[in-house]
């Protein structure tokens, strides 16, 4: 389903912020706007005494002397060194208390996990099972608390429109929470970017994840209800094709024959030894092998156990060993025997 | 009078005593060790230069690639762009990688203090050299060792780590496929050429101050390049023994930060951030202390609040190593650690405040001159301003949390780090220029050049605020189009600010060809260097000066003209042999021969 369709045209309320997802966010924005006319202030006013003084005092003769002023003055330099202290410390406080509602979440959340890997993420819904890939669900008006950990390196869940990020770190589980918010009368679902904001390698840039709001807890159960049932009933050629656009997949290995990261999946099923070298990364042997259904699996768990010739070495994917259902990787096979060597021509664009 | 000039030469310098690469290369002087130093951080300027100009070239459009997801608000937006990106993914992280690790390490760095500090802090002494001048020879060539290791990571698997080498990515061969280990390496290397030049300072200004120059006579770019040394030596030990960490595990697979091998990430980033947040005012402080001196001279008017000036530099120097935990905002550090570190950030404010209302109580009342160092004072004031109040934004953990990791944060440091340490050690070359080339350079070239560095800064980094506060990550190479504006005009300010640097290099080199001969005090300035012929002598004073005043006293000097430049009644003795000794009538052919009418 194609949730655009449905997502409100939302315009920023402000020149400098993007949309307001949250309550919360709402509350950092008015800081980010009193900080904001803070600063102005004091760079109009600096900028204004400096050019001030600039033209006032610029020197007219080559040995124009200064005219007489004091060197110092304790009062004066009493007052700016205490006011900006008493400024700062207030800032400190009003920052604190709106920095303890974006941490602490409410006691009831619903709770999603998620994982970080190069370059995608994947949201899982404990509850119900259901395996989301790289978009994530919620319900509006619900506390969301995610639980994130990572694979291989750090990467770090940002969604401007809720104002928060966390990084999300191997080897420990970091929380995270928001909760949606959803204007009156507003009866489509929302949609918000996912970004990865710490450097995570080559793709780092595209590791993208949408947010999709559902107005109500029941919107979002029967979409939930809808998900499972679809991704079950799905035949093998089309959960596979799910699969590579909503598991990784797709950063790295297209389906037109572009080069990416990784090679691409046009005309990969049925190579032969003729055309297809791998290498073994501990051994850094080479031999030709027959792109098969043992191939491919071995691929997806074991990404550095055949590599094909000519792509880095060590490679850059990661294992998706117990990341994939059995299921899952059958499908990857029968939808790359579709865009197969020998297969019918496929609209590929995406 | 304690030393004749008669050992010299007429016209003798420290440019001409010795002639020969050799004779540079085994160079005990601290001006020409200075010199060398000043030569090999432009050049790596211009390398780190040349790849933010091609990182800004490949951001003008956002490329449409199979990973742009599909259903979006902005629908079609990416139809209409190109599919292929300029450079390869993996050789524009090379890109940003190198770049900030070259404008950190190999210039910013030592920028100020080893290049104008080595040429000027002896002489602002009174001294003949540093204390210590082997130690300072084995600082250039450990700097050159560390610049050698990054060229050979240049020449080889490059570095893809971004300069801050965050762990698992760096230390593990399975992530990144670069030379980390080289890199790292010259890192160790250039740590410590930082720590001996820090030593060198330290001492040198314990020990040589000349007679008179009490702490508080001394000059507010000593008292900077003194706080600097202080958390070179402290911090940069810190580096050293985090690099060798991350080399063990690389190397060995020893677990200490791979959690795979039962090591931490997050605790990389407290050991680096340790380093490397003090390191932003081993940048920063010299900055200021450069400023300072062009704010009193070209106002021809003593500093305003001189004790509070230094004293806020050794300040900031002991804050700086308070606040690395800033930088773990949204690490998964504590949320205690998290508010004690936004707490103890703020102080950082208060003496930057300090500072800037003490450099505008210093025009008030001046006899301000624009000439082209003065103009980058006043460039670094601003500059300073606009980066320093937006630190505010990132000490504030409500709107921390949201501007962290975007260009938010990347357009506040390039103000501090660029706009103002960078600027800052612009406007001292172009200060010191005569002093140490003994060539005036082309006033009017040099104030376009500082216009347009000024106005392309503000239109490079300025848009990287606003697309930063609508949700911009860094180290992008791909991005949504409702950021494209930002980053054109961002980009279209780099090409602009590139010229202006073309233009001020210029600027420079056209001098060294067709350069008036430089009076020995051009500016007006009240400190020890402009006491002395420009270029001073190969031990600096004719008569080791002695001090009775504070630094600033600009009541006793006369202009006598732009060929003869200021001279200071205080050091009449200096003077007459300047006459004798040196061409300062501006009459001659600079050999020395003129009979001064200098009074």
């Amino acid at each position: 389903m194609n949730w655009a369709m449905f997502a409100a045209d939302l315009a920023p309320k402000s020149f400098w912020l993007p949309v307001q997802g949250s309550e919360v966010a709402a509350e950092t924005d008015v800081h980010f706007y009193f900080i904001y006319w803070l600063n102005v202030f004091f760079f109009v006013a600096i900028s204004a005494v400096l050019v001030y003084f600039c033209v006032k005092y610029r020197r007219k003769t080559p040995d124009q002397k200064p005219l007489p002023a004091p060197s110092h003055n304790t009062v004066l330099e009493l007052v700016w060194s205490i006011l900006p202290t008493l400024v700062c410390i207030a800032l400190f406080y009003v920052g604190f208390i709106v920095y303890q509602d974006l941490m602490e979440p409410p006691p009831e959340t619903f709770k999603i996990n998620v994982v970080g890997q190069k370059w995608s993420w994947n949201f899982k819904y404990p509850r119900s099972g259901l395996d989301g890939g790289n978009i994530l669900h919620v319900p509006a008006n619900t506390p969301i608390e995610l639980t994130m950990t990572s694979t291989d390196v750090i990467h770090c869940v940002y969604i401007p429109a809720m104002r928060t990020k966390k990084d999300v770190v191997p080897g420990r589980y970091s929380k995270m929470w928001f909760n949606a918010h959803m204007p009156t009368g507003q009866t489509t679902p929302l949609e918000y970017n996912i970004f990865c904001a710490e450097y995570c390698g080559t793709s780092h840039s595209e590791m993208w994840g949408k947010l999709i709001v559902h107005p109500t807890m029941d919107d979002f159960k029967k979409w939930e209800a809808a998900e499972i049932k679809s991704i079950d009933l799905k035949p093998p050629v089309e959960l596979g094709k799910w699969v590579w656009e909503r598991k990784g997949c797709k950063g790295c290995h297209s389906i037109d024959g572009t080069k990416g990261t990784g090679p691409t999946f046009k005309g990969l099923w049925g190579m032969t030894t003729a055309d297809h070298l791998v290498k073994n990364y501990s051994t850094g042997s080479t031999r030709p092998v027959v792109v098969d259904e043992n191939y491919l699996k071995e691929s997806i768990n074991e990404p550095n156990a055949e590599i094909r010739d000519g792509f880095p070495s060590p490679s850059p994917m990661p294992s998706f060993k117990g990341q994939l259902s059995d299921k899952q990787i059958n499908g990857v096979i029968e939808f790359l025997k579709t865009i197969g060597k020998d297969a019918p021509p496929v609209p590929t664009k995406p | 009078m304690s030393h004749e000039p008669n050992g010299y030469p007429p016209g003798d310098n420290y440019l001409n005593r010795t002639k020969g690469f050799l004779s540079w290369i085994t160079t005990l002087d601290h001006k020409r060790i200075g010199v060398m130093y000043l030569c090999s951080v432009l050049f790596f300027f211009l390398v780190g230069g040349t790849f933010a100009i091609m990182l800004r070239t490949e951001l003008l459009t956002p490329k449409s690639t199979t990973q742009m997801p599909q259903d979006t608000n902005y629908k079609g937006q990416h139809e209409d762009f190109p599919q292929k990106f300029l450079f390869e993914k993996d050789t524009y992280n090379q890109l940003f990688t190198l770049h900030g690790a070259i404008m950190v390490f190999l210039v910013i760095i030592p920028s100020i203090p080893a290049s104008l500090g080595n040429i000027i802090l002896p002489i602002m002494l009174g001294a003949k050299d540093v204390a210590f001048p082997r130690l300072n020879l084995w600082s250039y060539y450990l700097y050159i060792g560390g610049t050698i290791c990054f060229l050979v990571t240049l020449a080889t698997t490059g570095l893809d780590t971004g300069w801050t080498f965050y762990t698992p990515y760096s230390s593990s061969v399975e992530y990144s496929h670069t030379n980390v280990i080289m890199a790292t390496m010259g890192a160790f290397i250039l740590g410590f050429s930082s720590i001996f030049t820090g030593l060198n300072f330290l001492v040198t200004i314990h020990t040589m101050r000349p007679a008179g120059m009490t702490w508080f006579r001394m000059p507010l770019f000593l008292w900077a390049l003194y706080a600097t040394s202080i958390i070179q030596v402290l911090a940069t030990p810190v580096l050293g023994i985090t690099l060798l960490m991350l080399i063990v595990e690389r190397a060995f697979s020893i677990g200490i930060f791979d959690p795979k091998l039962g090591g931490d990430p997050v605790l990389f980033q407290h050991f680096f951030w340790f380093y490397s947040h003090p390191a932003v005012y081993i940048m920063i402080v010299p900055g200021m202390g450069v400023a300072s001196e062009l704010i009193t001279t070209f106002s021809r008017k003593t500093i305003f609040g001189y004790r509070q000036i230094a004293l806020s530099s050794v300040g900031l120097a002991l804050i700086g190593f308070l606040v690395w935990g800033h930088h773990l905002f949204t690490s998964t550090q504590s949320n205690i650690a998290n508010m004690i570190f936004s707490f103890l950030t703020f102080f950082v404010a208060i003496p930057s405040a300090i500072k800037v209302f003490n450099w505008l109580a210093t025009l008030y009342k001046g006899s301000i001159s624009f000439q082209t160092p003065m103009l980058y004072g006043l460039a670094f004031i601003i500059l300073f301003t606009i980066g320093g109040l937006t630190g505010i934004f990132h000490a504030t953990l409500s709107t921390s949390i949201h501007l962290h990791d975007t260009y938010f944060v990347v357009a506040h440091f390039h103000y501090v780090m660029m706009g103002s340490a960078l600027i800052a050690f612009i406007g001292g070359i172009f200060y010191w220029w005569p002093k140490f080339t003994g060539k005036l350079y082309s006033d009017n070239l040099g104030r376009i050049a500082a216009v347009i560095i000024f106005i392309g800064f503000n239109g490079t980094f300025f848009p990287q605020f606003v697309m930063g506060a609508k949700g911009m990550p860094r180290r992008y190479q791909n991005y949504y189009a409702e950021y494209q504006p930002y980053h054109r005009a961002s980009t279209y300010g780099s090409y602009f600010m590139a010229t202006g640097f073309v233009l001020a290099g210029f600027t420079l080199l056209q001098s060294l060809v067709r350069g008036k001969k430089a009076p020995p005090n051009p500016w007006g300035g009240a400190t020890l260097e402009w006491q002395t012929p420009s270029p001073p002598p190969t031990e600096n004073f004719y008569h080791t000066p002695v001090i009775d005043d504070q630094p600033y006293n600009y009541d006793r000097q006369t202009y006598l003209g732009p060929e003869k430049g200021w001279r200071d009644d205080h050091y009449a003795h200096e003077w007459e042999d300047m006459v004798a000794h040196h061409d300062i009538a501006g009459t001659g052919n600079g050999n020395g021969q003129t009979n001064g009418n200098g009074h």
